[in-house]
């Protein structure tokens, strides 16, 4: 087609493709993104288009192939349009009967609704689910509604409308002064106030400047950016070329992580496609503006997300960070001033322009405005990414959308701010989510990673766990990061082995102290948060491990042994078969015992002993009594029978 | 990025005192204008700083009145900046970086003797390979990157498994032998030597010792004899580095040479040459610098302990080190070593590119190429095309300009066109060896002209140390 030429062109196009939508709007959406295609969803897509053939409604329905909504534990979903009916982990065989039932006669399919988990009530519209019912999704509810690899979907809910406004009716300061009101923070990480950013690039000297979009995305767990650019490219790049427009750049970069195929299929497509509309490349829609964009396939490691270390990669280096004294804004890819943005904060732009500072600004605390999106992990009963106001509780989000800790168990922490941010527990769990509050509490927003823990987890085998991921993470650069991890990993593996000595806690905060004032980038000064939130919130359970050589949680290894309450135990034989080091002792009707210098600590015996007699148990800080005699091995109810 | 002060003047204070500098020169190179000295170990002048050590923090207040810990080695100089080299922050941050290095390197004079400066005796921590001795400043890979332009050794893996080797961990073939990591180690740590190969003044020296025999001259090196020859071989100029090896093997001193031949075009790779043929084959001189070196290793692997190398002076070096670390495993084993002499050599790649700017002509397509008085000649059809050499010096080889050896010093027999006429070779006789190799061989004696030889090599090393002098200046040993 002939590239658009103004504004009017767009318009025009935008009410061609609404005009030729069918006015029944039969349609049906279905999630391919990373998530619903682990769960098998391509299987569904099949089947819904060989039904349709079968039932001869081709044409006549518009099957979608959509980005993802959040909550992939429950896919494969599909969303039937126009009554805006979602399904839940639909299978191939549910196909014959959505389409002869709910598309054709509007008839609902009970068992593919949403089912409460808790109060087991059916949910027949989005609203109605909890976790849905209290987010807020304005940047991933164009994901149920668009096929990423169609321009003219994007287009139908009103795509490229911001950047025609802001190339028409806005000169670069306004689209600035929009910027500067709407209070935009970074996605990324820092939360650094994106306006402050593009200023510096745009004032500073030095020609080209570019524009990046950060999708390394390295926080293990999250998957935020990837929904965005595998769900809504076209919303990204638009932001994207907005603004350069403000910023006065004509070549942008997109760095997307090499793990994250489709983001990158996806982000392709779309470039082409904008291309070929005349929204990208040389004289965009007739306004003279000529931007360009081009994708850099990163290997996705952590380190490689920090902003110097992410344009040393794009000048085709080693990706590893550098001085950032004088900022990457002003000084970035070979030294031109650039301004990296991470996927979501792009994403917002379109969004600002459209609705204006003010309506953004309107949204969130005095201090983080618009939204956030989350990827909500771990001891929780519904995961998944939530978009949510800022100012939310934590509360809110774990027990509202999350709907609470499953088994019953105990809230204990929530990690916030990927492997280098810290642990916040229940005292402050009615802190609103908020860039500051959170760095207040030890912690920091992140990227969006937030991972609860139920009281079954060891908060020094946390600390453990991310101290070790950012060993491996960490390029090993500067001495504090590199030889500060190492000894911090050596120090916790003493401490959860049992090991643990009294000066450890000491050395752990020279570690932490050192790591925060002098590492050369982000990665190494935040490194210590895990350790000293954990030590701010939980120092109890460090001394327990250290002094009582006891864990609290039950869960470090070297410090927790398994014994059979002789009481209870019924000599079923089931641990006894199933244990892999064969250090059961026992045989029909003869209590068992664990001979503990076999014991291996795998916890089979604790996990098969049948919930009924219970008698595996885990014990730590105290001596395992010692097995009963031989002679006294009868089981107990055998025992009093011969009594009796 | 580059540190680069820029024209204007500012004021700041270090320690007190009023300083001017030029904006965005770095605390460091200002502090030592008035002889405030700041500890660095990843810090050579002649390089781009780099901030790893972390060593040279030093405390900043910034306009909003914030205290900040900064590397004072790449932190730019503002109006009104305040420097405090000597705060409690400042002494506590390097305190704790030097027990860390203590920790990771127990035995370094250097890390020993800085920690003590902060009062740090021995570490509290854990202690790894208690031999550990390389403190991952980089200084190696970069000099040897961003200087000599080789990349012989650089840095491997992430996170506390990071280390600096030559890549693959196996025989550099690029290594040039130049000295420059070995050099600029703060340390002075094993590491540069165990898959590069730096020949440092004593080690030349050593080597000689070890390997040649004869008087010694600064600039000629270890020798015997001077001459020019021309032997009955269609070589490069007296066929005589052929004719040499050819009678070296039919004497059985070597049953396998490393003798360089062209492949596709003017592209030329080292071959593995086990019969008189095949060294007859590879006669002729290719101007570009190829991979060779890790040949020796494969050849020793594969049980052969009686091999020659023909090659231009680094590859001599390189050779004779490899060969020294080799005889302690295999100690029966024995080099014959051709030298060549080499001014410098091309990059296959850029060479070809530049011949066609200059020249005009296709290198691929050459019979002959030659550089003689000044001129690279490519011979094509019987035409000869020719410029200055030095216009060709976009396609330099990196690392020749650091190599201050012009007749291969450490070979048992160097051969080089200078000196000599037309046809004829210019020979130079180092060791018992060399001499084994002339025994019997057919040639034609002709007039040498030693001072041309001298003149070059001369001019060779004086080139190398002025590129050397900066990173020496820049070295805080
Ligand atoms: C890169 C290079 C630069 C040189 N620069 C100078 C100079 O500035 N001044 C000077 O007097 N002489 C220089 N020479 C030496 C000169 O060109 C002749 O090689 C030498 O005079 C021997 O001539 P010949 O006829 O005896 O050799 P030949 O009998 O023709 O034998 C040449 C031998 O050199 C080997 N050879 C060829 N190319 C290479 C290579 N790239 N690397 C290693 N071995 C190779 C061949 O395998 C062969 O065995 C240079 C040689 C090289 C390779
Ligand atoms: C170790 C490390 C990893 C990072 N990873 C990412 C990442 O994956 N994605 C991202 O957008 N920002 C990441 N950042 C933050 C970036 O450095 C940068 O601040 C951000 O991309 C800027 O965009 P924003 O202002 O929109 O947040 C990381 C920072 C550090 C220190
Ligand atoms: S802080 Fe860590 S990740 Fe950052 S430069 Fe230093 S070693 Fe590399
Ligand atoms: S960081 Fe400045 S000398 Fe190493």
């Amino acid at each position: 087609m002939e590239p658009l030429n103004s504004s009017s062109d767009l318009e025009k196009l935008r009410k061609k493709i609404l005009d030729k939508k069918d006015s029944k709007g039969l349609a049906i959406s279905v999630c391919v993104s990373t998530g619903c295609k682990a769960l098998g969803v391509q299987k569904v897509l099949e089947a819904f288009n060989v039904e349709i053939k079968k039932q001869y409604l081709e044409g006549k329905v518009d099957i979608k192939e959509t980005g993802c909504l959040g909550f992939c534990e429950k896919g494969p979903r599909i969303v039937i349009y126009p009554e805006e009916i979602y399904y839940f982990q639909v299978d191939a065989k549910d196909v014959p009967e959505i389409i002869s039932k709910t598309l054709i006669n509007n008839e609902i399919i009970e068992r593919l609704l949403y089912t409460d988990s808790i109060t087991g009530k059916k949910a027949r519209y989005l609203s109605e689910v909890p976790f849905y019912k209290f987010q807020n999704r304005l940047l991933l509810e164009s994901n149920s509604k668009i096929d990423p690899k169609k321009i003219e979907n994007y287009l139908a809910i009103g795509g490229y409308a911001a950047l025609a406004k802001a190339l028409f009716q806005m000169t670069p300061e306004d689209v600035m002064k929009e910027v500067k009101e709407s209070h935009l923070r970074g996605r990324g990480g820092g939360g650094f106030p994106t306006y402050i950013k593009w200023e510096s690039t745009r004032k500073a000297p030095g020609e080209p400047k570019y524009v990046i979009v950060n999708c390394d995305e390295g926080d293990p767990g999250a998957f935020m950016n990837r929904a965005l650019m595998e769900g809504n490219p076209h919303s990204i790049l638009e932001g994207l070329i907005i603004g350069a427009y403000a910023i006065g750049s004509h070549e942008g970069f997109v760095y997307v992580r090499q793990e994250y195929p489709l983001a990158i299929e996806n982000m392709e497509i779309a470039l082409k496609q904008a291309e070929e509309m005349g929204l990208l490349g040389e004289d965009i829609l007739g306004s003279g503006f000529d931007f360009r964009v081009k994708i850099h396939k990163g290997a996705g490691a952590f380190v490689s997300g920090e902003s110097s270390a992410l344009m040393t990669a794009i000048e085709g280096k080693v990706g590893e960070p550098r001085p950032k004294y004088v900022h990457t804004s002003e000084k970035g890819v070979w030294d031109k001033p650039s301004t990296l943005n991470n996927v979501e904060t792009w994403a917002n732009i379109p969004l600002i322009i459209n609705n204006g500072a003010e309506w953004f600004a309107s949204i969130g605390t005095a201090g983080s405005k618009g939204t956030k999106i989350f990827a909500l992990a771990g001891k929780v009963n519904n995961t998944g990414l939530v978009e949510v106001p800022f100012g939310i509780s934590l509360r809110d989000i774990i027990y509202k959308i999350g709907e609470g800790i499953p088994d019953g168990k105990k809230f204990k922490g929530v990690q916030t701010g990927g492997p280098s941010g810290g642990v916040i527990p229940e005292q402050h769990l009615d802190s609103p989510v908020d860039f500051d509050e959170l760095t207040k509490l030890g912690s920091m927003m992140g990227s969006g990673g937030m991972i609860v823990m139920d009281e079954d987890t060891c908060m020094v085998e946390l600390a453990r766990y991310f101290v070790n991921f950012l060993c491996d993470e960490s390029c090993g650069k500067c001495t504090p990061c590199r030889e500060g991890l190492k000894q911090a990993n050596i120090i916790l593996n003493r401490i959860v082995s049992g090991k643990g000595t009294e000066d450890d806690i000491d050395k752990l905060g020279k570690i932490a102290e050192v790591t925060s004032v002098a590492s050369l980038c982000a990665l190494g000064r935040t490194s210590a948060n895990p350790v000293l939130t954990t030590l701010r919130y939980f120092r109890d359970e460090y001394e327990a491990h250290i002094n009582e050589k006891r864990c609290p949680a039950l869960v470090c290894k070297g410090l927790i042994s398994y014994y059979i309450d002789p009481e209870k135990c019924q000599a079923c034989m089931i641990c006894f078969r199933n244990c892999p080091a064969n250090a059961i002792i026992g045989e029909k009707m003869k209590i068992h015992v664990i001979d503990q210098s076999k014991c291996t600590k795998c916890g089979t015996c604790y996990d098969m002993c049948p919930p009924k007699f219970r008698a595996v148990q885990k014990i730590s800080g105290e001596k395992v009594p010692p097995p009963i005699p031989e002679e006294e091995r009868l089981v107990k109810r055998l025992r009093e029978k011969k009594r009796d | 990025m580059k540190m680069e002060g820029s024209e204007k003047e500012i004021t700041l204070k270090i320690d007190g005192i009023e300083v001017n500098a030029k904006e965005g020169t770095s605390i460091f190179d200002v502090a030592k204008t008035v002889d405030i000295k700041i500890p660095t170990l990843c810090h050579n002048s002649a390089l781009e700083p780099f901030g790893a050590c972390r060593v040279c923090s030093v405390e900043i207040t910034d306009k909003r009145g914030r205290k900040k810990i900064v590397t004072s080695c790449n932190y730019p100089v503002s109006e009104g900046l305040i420097v405090d080299t000597k705060s409690e922050k400042v002494f506590r941050t390097r305190q704790l970086l030097l027990e860390l290095l203590l920790a990771r390197c127990p035995k370094v004079k250097k890390i020993q003797d800085l920690a003590r400066e902060y009062g740090i005796e021995k570490p509290s921590f854990w202690v790894g390979d208690p031999e550990e001795d390389c403190i991952l400043c980089g200084l190696c890979a970069r000099v040897c990157e961003e200087k000599v332009g080789v990349s012989a050794i650089n840095f491997a893996n992430r996170g506390v498994e990071r280390e600096v080797t030559a890549p693959y961990h196996t025989i550099s073939d690029d290594c040039v032998g130049c000295g420059a990591c070995a050099i600029v180690c703060p340390t002075d740590s094993k590491k540069v030597r165990i898959n590069t190969y730096p020949m440092l003044e004593e080690d030349i020296k050593e080597a000689e010792k070890q390997f040649l025999n004869g008087t010694r001259d600064e600039l000629l090196g270890v020798h015997t004899e001077i001459f020019a020859a021309k032997s009955s071989i269609d070589g490069q100029d007296g066929g005589m580095a052929t004719a040499l090896l050819l009678s070296g093997f039919e004497k059985g001193l070597f049953d396998a040479a490393i003798v360089v031949k062209r492949t596709v075009g003017y592209k030329a790779e080292a071959i593995i040459a086990e019969t008189a043929d095949e060294i007859l084959n590879a006669r002729g001189t290719k101007y570009s610098r190829v991979k060779m070196m890790s040949k020796v290793g494969e050849l020793v692997e594969k049980g052969k302990k009686k091999i020659a190398i023909v090659g231009t002076p680094c590859e001599v070096r390189t050779g004779r080190k490899i060969q020294q670390q080799l005889l302690s495993k295999y100690p029966n084993l024995e080099i014959t070593i051709v030298g060549l002499f080499c001014f410098e050599a091309f990059d296959y790649d850029k060479l070809k590119e530049e011949t066609k700017r200059l020249l005009g002509v296709d290198l691929d397509k050459a019979e002959k190429t030659q550089i003689q008085k000044g001129k690279f000649i490519v011979q094509i059809g019987g035409k000869e095309y020719s410029a200055k050499v030095k216009e060709f010096h976009n396609a330099i080889q990196g690392g020749c300009a650091y190599c201050n050896d012009f007749v291969a010093r450490l070979s048992d027999v160097s051969v080089g066109s200078v000196g000599s006429n037309d046809g004829y070779s210019t020979v130079i006789v180092r060791s018992d060896r060399g001499k084994k190799l002339l025994e019997n061989v057919d040639f034609v004696k002709g007039d040498v002209n030693k001072e041309d030889v001298i003149k070059l090599a001369t001019f060779k090393k004086k080139r190398a140390d002025k590129k050397f002098s900066p990173i020496i200046q820049g070295t805080q040993k």
